[in-house]
């Protein structure tokens, strides 16, 4: 009898610039990655995450947002996203990307959260990405290696 | 969707399934404006708002789990009450000297209140979404995801813990085990109330519920949630995935699973090739 089981593919490194993002009171002006490309993965599932570091002294129980966006046509993405890892603010906007997790902050300094989520659309898009947005009160840590967004592709095969 | 009232609409359930104390109310709501009294959740005399239990926004821009004997209020506040916004509150009703409520305000900080005066109103007979008794303080903006229990979901009848809170808010009542089996119902209003409940709507261990709508209670966009967000019966949806993959004989014998819901079982069996 055959069975099904998941293959994971190698963990794919998400260009987004996270180092001092400002912080907004409305949970709006936040930070997009450069898109993903499933056409050539074909993942039937992602796993993502990645690690976000709150900067200095930062304002207790707040909370950092990841999105996710996609498109639709192959050209277009969701709230207005563009295609490149660049500020984005997708005012009115941001229901129409899917939330992935939020993220209750404290207010110790440069602290690190490790965040994930499996992206389990009934069907991957074709191109998709991360977005961030905080309101931590204060620009996120400044070092660049503090941060980062990854994912995990995962087929479904049958042996 | 959510369930969108503008001041005319809400609905009465005349036989409600849960008469005192203990009681917990969870539910998004995204008030329309501030500084009004309006009434999420209001279980009271039949047309009497005399003696109630009732989750309210109140005038002072708070959220309150209110309980009322003979007209007189006691209350219990906490959080805010931000206009056109998606707030998450949890309302508990533990004893005639305990009242607690727990608020994820819309900015991600959370707030606590306790209210110990006594009160034990009686004869509560009607149920009300939406609006106070006889459509007094009616609530205006949008309910979703709302559920309710007899019992108090923190058994010591302690402040409820901030993990807590925001996995019934993010994760959804039926992701807590010890929760989930208690629930009364269930309304997650991505449907209209009257039409199409169908996977939108869970009834726990007392009867179906029956509700009489006043006015043309309407729909509107849900609050965002994560997909792992958990509703009662909806199938895992990477087992809806792999069903329709192509992978499997379609005409073999059926899979049903619903992890993480505590009424239904998971059942597997062998697949034919």
């Amino acid at each position: 009898m055959a069975t099904v089981t998941p293959s994971y593919g190698g963990a794919t490194t998400h260009t987004i610039t996270l180092a001092s993002l400002a912080s907004d009171t409305n949970l709006i002006a936040g930070r997009q990655d450069t898109v993903i490309d499933n056409g050539s993965e074909l993942a039937d599932v992602v796993v993502v995450g990645g690690k976000v570091t709150t900067g200095t002294s930062p304002t207790a129980a707040r909370q950092i947002e990841v999105w996710a966006y996609y498109t639709y046509d192959g050209t277009t993405y969701t709230a207005g996203a563009g295609a490149s890892d660049a500020n984005f603010s997708p005012t009115g906007e941001k229901t129409l990307m899917q939330l992935v997790t939020i993220i209750p902050t404290d207010g110790t300094s440069n602290h690190t959260y490790e965040w994930g989520a499996v992206l389990a659309f009934p069907v991957m898009p074709q191109k998709w990405g991360i977005f961030i947005v905080h309101n931590t009160g204060v620009n996120l840590n400044s070092t660049g290696g503090n941060h980062e967004v990854k994912h995990t592709p995962v087929k479904f095969v049958s042996a | 969707m959510a369930f969108a009232v503008t001041g005319t609409e809400y609905i009465i359930n005349s036989s409600p399934p849960v008469t005192t104390y203990p009681v917990t109310v969870g539910a998004w709501v995204r008030p329309a404006a501030t500084g009004t009294f309006n009434a999420v959740w209001h279980l009271s005399q039949t047309g009497n708002d005399a003696d109630r239990f009732a989750l309210y926004q109140w005038n002072t821009n708070q959220w309150n789990t209110l309980v009322s004997v003979v007209g007189a209020d006691s209350s219990c506040l906490a959080g805010t009450v931000t206009a056109n916004a998606w707030i998450f509150v949890l309302a508990r009703w533990i004893s005639s000297a305990n009242r607690r409520i727990g608020v994820l305000n819309s900015n991600g900080s959370t707030a606590h209140a306790q209210d110990t005066t006594s009160a034990a109103p009686t004869s509560l007979a009607q149920l009300t979404i939406g609006a106070a008794s006889l459509g007094g303080d009616p609530f205006s903006g949008q309910i979703a995801e709302l559920w309710y229990t007899n019992t108090d979901i923190q058994a010591d009848g302690a402040q409820l813990q901030d993990s807590t809170l925001r996995q019934l808010a993010y994760g959804g009542p039926f992701s807590v085990p010890h929760i989930a089996g208690d629930i009364l119902e269930y309304r997650s209003f991505r449907k209209h109330p009257f039409l199409g409940e169908a996977g939108e709507v869970y009834y726990g261990g007392k009867a179906i519920q029956t509700w009489a709508p006043t006015g043309t209670p309407t729909i509107a966009p849900h609050p965002p949630l994560p997909g792992s967000y958990i509703k009662p019966n909806a199938p895992v949806p990477l087992l809806k995935r792999l069903l329709s993959s192509g992978l499997f004989d379609p005409t073999g014998p059926a899979v049903i699973a619903t992890l993480g819901n505590p009424i239904f079982r998971v059942q597997r069996q062998p697949w034919r090739f």
